[in-house]
């Protein structure tokens, strides 16, 4: 009698890593790789003509290279910068070697126990369905994800066992709850390495703008409405990503760019 | 830079390629999907080998990302609804038949539970140890138990004897 892995295996068979497949890959790491190379030189060129020109905002324009947002490889109007910030590490089991996570479901807690002041917005009024998953290497970074950030007007919100996901009802104003993305550097080497994040395939570049000094882009997907059955009541997801006080902030969810713009203009004035 | 080069890659994609994109498969009901999952997966593993400790297997280390990757397209709630209200049979398009034929034990395998294909994926397919798919799936090994005898009694009812579990 076979085990099932061979029974899956014998089935599948002839479901192969194609060459395609391989040539993709390879050509991803090359593209990245030619990046790479072509920001570093960038950034050599800002530096040294800082020490020509010696003047700060050449300068600053190098050192703004340093967290780039990518959409589908092409780069977005450079955020403010990211910066190492002395913040406590919360009391997390380690899953992983150097890898550590917990839960919390009160947002001004976790900007207590960090000890710093989390951007926070009238429309979130710490409603009780925040769930906020902690991770951290406890040496460069902290990642925080806040599911259900803001509600809005979505109902029922029944939460998938053992995980930080809800099913909802979509509301009028709001397809979906608001989640937050929040990334903190805690260390010199992670600011020397960089911060990018890159949305892959799934994310259109829609406006950047700036409000009150501090640079905003705004992502739209499109995946969805190319397989979505019901494109009459679809609604995009739209992400906004700012960075303030040296951290940086990703918005997401299914509303309208009007309303995701009035949530991050609350969240900065 | 990370440190792999093209032949360390080369290694990882022949010894774990195929299964990773058949576990994808199995996972999101989908070819292409599992397809970009892989790809996903392999660029992940490229980018961040320097920073893998060798704590796990190489093996364990890219299914756990791998998985990631999954339940990254599956969190996407238009894909979960669709997907698990589809049945199996509309969910192969005519191009990739030919890759899929006679797949009885796969079939009856994707229409599990998500959360009990997963482990049944970690532990039965990956052949991985209980700690070990606990710690792929960021779970408790009370939790995989659970679900894997959930899942086992499952698979037992539909596939008869036919496979050992």
């Amino acid at each position: 009698m076979n085990s099932l892995k061979m029974a899956i295996d014998l089935e599948l068979s002839n479901m192969k890593v194609s060459e395609k497949s391989i040539n993709i890959i390879k050509q991803k790491i090359d593209y990245r790789n030619s990046r790479k190379m072509m920001d570093h030189f960038v950034r050599v060129a800002c530096i040294l003509a800082c020490f020509m020109l010696g003047g700060t905002t050449v300068y600053a324009t190098g050192k703004l290279l340093y967290e780039k947002i990518m959409v589908n490889e092409y780069e977005l109007l450079s955020l403010d910068e990211m910066e190492v910030l002395n913040v406590n590490y919360l009391e997390a089991e380690e899953k992983v070697s150097n890898y550590y996570e917990t839960s919390l479901y009160n947002y001004q807690l976790l900007s207590e126990s960090l000890g710093i002041e989390l951007l926070n917005t009238k429309f979130s009024d710490e409603n009780n369905k925040m769930i906020i998953t902690y991770q951290s290497d406890n040496k460069n970074w902290i990642s925080i994800k806040t599911t259900a950030f803001i509600i809005g007007d979505t109902t029922n919100l029944v939460r998938v066992q053992d995980d930080d996901y809800y099913y909802y009802t979509s509301g009028k104003e709001f397809g979906s709850p608001i989640n937050l993305q929040i990334d903190i550097m805690t260390s010199k080497e992670q600011k020397e390495t960089g911060w990018g994040r890159d949305f892959l395939g799934n994310y259109e570049s829609i406006d950047s703008y700036t409000i009150d000094g501090v640079k905003v882009n705004l992502l739209r997907d499109t995946i969805d409405e190319k397989v979505h059955l019901d494109i009459e009541k679809y609604r995009p997801e739209v992400k906004a990503v700012f960075v303030s006080s040296g951290i940086r902030y990703i918005l997401s969810g299914r509303i309208s760019v009007d309303k995701m713009k009035e949530i991050v203009r609350s969240m900065l004035e | 830079m990370p440190a792999v080069n093209d032949e360390v890659l080369n290694r990882l994609i022949s010894e774990n390629g195929d299964s990773i994109l058949r576990m994808c498969y199995l996972y999101l009901k989908d070819y292409y999907l599992a397809e970009d999952a892989m790809q996903e997966t392999f660029l992940s593993v490229y980018r961040n080998y320097d920073k893998f400790e060798h704590k796990s297997t190489e093996k364990t280390w890219i299914i756990r990302i791998a998985m990631n990757q999954c339940k990254s397209i599956m969190r996407k709630k238009y894909f979960q609804m669709e997907r698990e209200q589809l049945s199996v049979d509309k969910l192969d398009s005519k191009e990739i038949t030919f890759l899929i034929e006679d797949t009885f034990v796969s079939d009856e395998v994707i229409k599990l539970p998500i959360k009990e294909r997963e482990v049944i994926l970690a532990y039965y397919y990956q052949e991985l140890s209980v700690k070990e798919t606990a710690d792929v799936l960021g779970i408790k090994e009370a939790a995989v138990m659970q679900r894997l005898k959930r899942g086992r009694e499952r698979l037992k009812k539909v596939l008869k004897g036919k496979i050992r579990l």
